[in-house]
């Protein structure tokens, strides 16, 4: 299995924030879906897989060519849909595509008209006087409209209304019917990702905590739910996450084989959401304490 | 070359209202100054460019030319490469200008194209100045040089007037177009490619690394 994106011990630094030697392979013909609370490095990350940022150590691979060295060729097969806005926002939408598309070699006026009328965008309204979902359909259409082979996403559900939030993602799932396309996509709503992503990336304060399967993940971890009485000392260690309260605890296990051991018959077992996942593994120490 | 036309196109697209804005510059310029035609050609170029470097800058614009399957070197030749066809328009522009003058009866001497042709050629080498600084600076200081950049033109308006003292050869040039000092001439062409080649120089080694 090919990999479309290849980071190798990558390491960027900010005044009060590090990407800690980040090594990661994205996979070429799947979506995988970055996840990680606010401030974990997502946007960083991606920002130095389109070369916006510089990385301070390490190598990046994009189609198997340096992302630094080979710019124009890479980004000529992405397609990057951010959620802040980018385009010049004094021109009209049809403007902002004449731009555009001269551009990209693969332009496909056909499609980018389809998905103008799909998406209900008025070719002669400004691009800042679209609401912030529109912007991102704007993006979205264009990201779609040339072919790309890898399409990078940022946020790209934030500021959607559930109904296009919906159809984004079967768009999505479409896109990468050839097995050849593949999709980078960063989320804070992990809804989106257990209903279209195939593997899961989740970074936290600059590490990579997993990059799995995204059905492994289930065989992997366990929610358990509980009384008091069956914590001790020991038990505890097992936990990722532990959150007690007056009438017991709720916790998420990495090793779910053991965990269903122990728990099978005195609390309830769970397979954790990704957002459970999420949660307990970034609030795991505070829960603890 | 085809990126850089399409990027150039681009400032175009961007910069076609603010250049509307110019009509009734030249038309001021034509009632309370014609016999200064000359010198008029300086600011809509450089107008133009600040416009479109400022748009450039706003609203994370920045980050959209940095995702186009660009190089950021090709980024910069264009900017540099607009230079010209702004500065061409700005000539375009003063040749009505004084074509109206002399129709009016405003004017009636013959075309200065010499001190014209120097005045135009005045345009890229501002520009040389100010691209570095813009690259520099980003956002957070774009108004600051933008500013400065503005005084130093509305300098330059005056400055023109005193450069027949300065430098009376040049002067002569302009006058009668004859030459008597060819090594100052060479020398003085030369620098003027070499300022600008180190701008560009310059501009591409700030922004080639520069996160975004």
């Amino acid at each position: 299995m090919s990999t479309v994106i290849e980071l190798n011990h990558v390491t960027k630094s900010y005044d009060r924030f590090e990407l800690k030697d980040i090594s990661l392979p994205i996979k070429e013909g799947y979506i995988t879906g970055l996840i990680g609370p606010n401030g974990a490095g997502k946007t960083s990350m991606i920002k130095m897989i389109m070369g916006l940022i510089s990385q301070d150590q390490g190598d990046i691979r994009v189609f198997g060519q340096n992302n630094h060295h080979e710019q124009a060729a890479i980004r000529g097969r992405i397609g990057y849909v951010s959620d802040e806005s980018f385009y010049y926002e004094n021109v009209t939408v049809k403007q902002m595509k004449n731009i555009i598309a001269p551009f990209y070699p693969g332009w496909d006026n056909d499609t980018y008209l389809r998905f103008q009328e799909q998406f209900k965008l008025s070719p002669g309204k400004r691009i800042k006087d679209l609401s912030k979902g529109m912007k991102i359909k704007f993006s979205l259409a264009v990201a779609l409209s040339h072919g790309a082979d890898l399409l990078i996403m940022d946020e790209p559900t934030s500021g959607l209304d559930p109904i296009f939030r919906r159809e984004m993602l079967e768009l999505l799932s479409e896109h990468i019917q050839d097995e050849k396309k593949s999709i980078l996509f960063s989320t804070h709503n992990t809804t989106d990702l257990d209903r279209i992503a195939d593997y899961i990336v989740f970074i936290n304060e600059g590490r990579i905590i997993f990059n799995e399967m995204k059905e492994s993940l289930s065989e992997r971890y366990l929610l358990v739910k509980g009384g008091k009485e069956l914590l001790d000392r020991d038990v505890r260690q097992w936990f990722v996450g532990l959150r007690e309260n007056g009438l017991g605890f709720e916790g998420l296990i990495s090793n779910r084989a053991e965990g269903e051991r122990y728990f099978r018959d005195t609390a309830i077992c769970e397979t954790p959401t990704l957002e459970e996942i999420m949660y307990y593994t970034v609030k795991g120490d505070e829960a603890h304490a | 070359m085809h990126n850089s036309i399409a990027l150039i196109r681009k400032d175009f697209i961007l910069t076609r209202k603010f250049a509307l804005l110019l009509i009734p510059y030249f038309v001021l310029m034509l009632y309370s100054n014609a016999q200064a035609y000359t010198v008029f050609s300086l600011l809509p170029a450089l107008l133009l460019l600040i416009n479109a470097c400022t748009i450039d800058m706003q609203h994370n614009n920045q980050k959209f030319l940095a995702t186009l399957p660009v190089p950021r070197q090709q980024l910069i030749q264009a900017k540099y490469m607009t230079i010209i066809p702004l500065s061409l328009f700005s000539l375009i522009c003063t040749l009505i200008m004084y074509w109206i003058a002399v129709t009016l009866g405003k004017l009636d001497d013959p075309l200065r194209w010499r001190e014209l042709g120097l005045i135009t050629a005045v345009i890229p080498l501002l520009a040389s100045f100010y691209l570095p600084l813009y690259y520099w600076l980003g956002q957070k200081g774009m108004q600051f040089v933008n500013v400065v950049f503005m005084m130093v033109i509305m300098l330059s308006f005056t400055t023109f007037g005193s450069l027949n003292k300065e430098f009376p050869a040049l002067a002569q040039w302009v006058q009668n177009g004859k030459i008597e000092n060819m090594l100052l001439l060479v020398i003085g062409v030369l620098a003027y490619l070499i300022i600008i080649y180190a701008s560009y120089l310059i501009s591409s080694r700030i922004y080639m690394h520069k996160d975004i």
